[in-house]
């Protein structure tokens, strides 16, 4: 189960930052490059069930883009 | 697949590695990211110290220095080896075969069976199948089998994906029949269809090394390589192995019917920290048991890191005693395979610097 809050504070546990928000523009993170994304995927999967590659972040604007791209994968 | 061997042991393990210890923090300055993502990614991994060749060093050096170590220390006669199995993805030659370099330098009888093995991070497993067949053959009492790679030498000083965890080393693992018989589980599985998440483009006959593959490239994240250099889909292999292995031990110990508790030690190619404790988490291990301090040591050496894995943790236990251990590795090909076995006692097992220069 995808819970919106908890999706936030884990990208923002991953990030080192205090609060990610739904409108947060993922590449403006400092911390946002391929380690970041790894760290993504892996937390997808676990908390998830979902597998993920680099490439389908890509084109992903927001925080909210990627809660929404992965409700469509688990199709919710 | 499920494979099964009978009266098979390893009799004896050495690990060479270069002696010039290189830092992590020393090659940040090469990588075109922030020097703090860079020590995230120190942190993260388990990137510290690796060891790599200087100069023109070959995998038959590496392989040369240990087998000559192991006749001066009289662990090996140069006439008992009746069979040489090396398993590279740095060959000297495209031809002839490494094996034959090696016996022909070191002076090995006539009366014996050479081969190579092109496989990279599968390597050991692959190498102990082909040694435990070889011991069908009753001409054939003693295998030697060399997994030896000097990969550093391809990869991209300013590839951060890949040169940070890159190590060189040569391991020799003695291969006989034990008394032993209880049965040695095992498995196999291969998709070359996904073969191109790991690979070098270039220098093989379908795409020659030219000027052309020789210049660096910039992809999408900074990092610079060529054709010419091992190139690596990281988030494809991650997924590859987080969503492969973990079956595979799990259908692998029911087949021996052993249960994790069973196991004294998982010891997996090391890759990097992070994917090992990934993979522990995924399987329900205690990181206790699934050693993943290689890469921080010595760098990912490819077929090597077991051997090197074994050599660094278990060398005080496996002179004495015996450990049930599962061994899995898994990469280029894409390959996976893993065995559930008795190690130790051991005649020796040691972990040896080849020096700076060539010898």
């Amino acid at each position: 189960m995808l819970t919106i809050e908890s999706f936030y504070s884990e990208l923002a546990a991953i990030m080192e930052v205090d609060e990610v928000l739904p409108e947060s523009v993922l590449s403006e993170f400092i911390e946002w490059d391929s380690l970041t994304v790894l760290s993504v995927i892996a937390m997808v999967h676990k908390q998830h069930g979902l597998r993920l590659h680099a490439s389908d972040l890509k084109g992903l604007e927001t925080a909210q883009d990627l809660c929404r791209f992965i409700e469509d994968r688990r199709g919710n | 697949m499920n494979l099964t061997f009978h009266n098979r042991a390893i009799t004896g393990l050495l690990v060479v590695v270069p002696s010039h210890e290189r830092k992590f923090v020393d090659e940040m300055a090469n990588f075109n990211f922030p020097p703090a993502r860079s020590l995230k990614l120190k942190q993260v991994m388990g990137y510290d110290t690796h060891r790599l060749v200087d100069g023109p060093v070959c995998a038959s050096d590496l392989a040369g220095r240990g087998l000559r170590h192991l006749f001066k220390n009289r662990a090996l006669q140069r006439e008992d080896i009746d069979a040489l199995v090396v398993v590279t993805q740095s060959p000297d030659y495209l031809m002839p075969p490494t094996s034959s370099i090696i016996q022909g330098c070191l002076g090995l009888k006539q009366d014996m069976f050479c081969m190579d093995i092109s496989q990279g991070c599968a390597g050991f497993l692959m190498g102990l199948y082909q040694a435990f067949l070889l011991l069908d053959q009753p001409a054939i009492r003693k295998v030697v089998l060399v997994n030896v790679d000097v990969l550093s030498r391809r990869v991209s000083k300013q590839d951060r994906n890949s040169y940070p965890l890159i190590g060189d080393a040569a391991s020799i693992a003695i291969v006989e029949r034990s008394d032993d018989p209880s049965p040695i589980h095992a498995s196999l599985k291969m998709d070359g269809s996904r073969s191109r998440a790991l690979m070098i483009p270039a220098g093989g006959f379908k795409e020659p090394s030219t000027p052309e593959t020789a210049v660096l490239e910039e992809d999408s994240e900074g990092n610079l390589r060529a054709r010419d250099h091992l190139r690596m889909d990281g988030s494809a292999v991650f997924n590859f192995v987080q969503v492969e292995v973990p079956p595979m031990i799990e259908a692998l110990l029911r087949t021996a019917g052993a249960t994790r508790e069973e196991v004294d030690y998982f010891l997996f190619h090391q890759p990097n920290r992070f994917m090992l404790q990934k993979l522990a988490e995924a399987m329900n291990v205690p990181e206790a048991k699934m050693p993943n301090n290689v890469v921080e040591h010595y760098g990912n050496s490819s077929g090597v890191t077991i051997p090197v894995a074994i050599a660094h943790n278990l060398r005080e236990r496996l002179m004495t005693g015996t450990v049930r251990a599962c061994l899995a590795g898994f990469g280029v090909g894409l390959t996976w395979a893993s065995m559930l076995m008795k190690l130790g006692p051991l005649r020796f097992c040691d972990l040896i610097d080849f020096p700076e220069t060539v010898c």
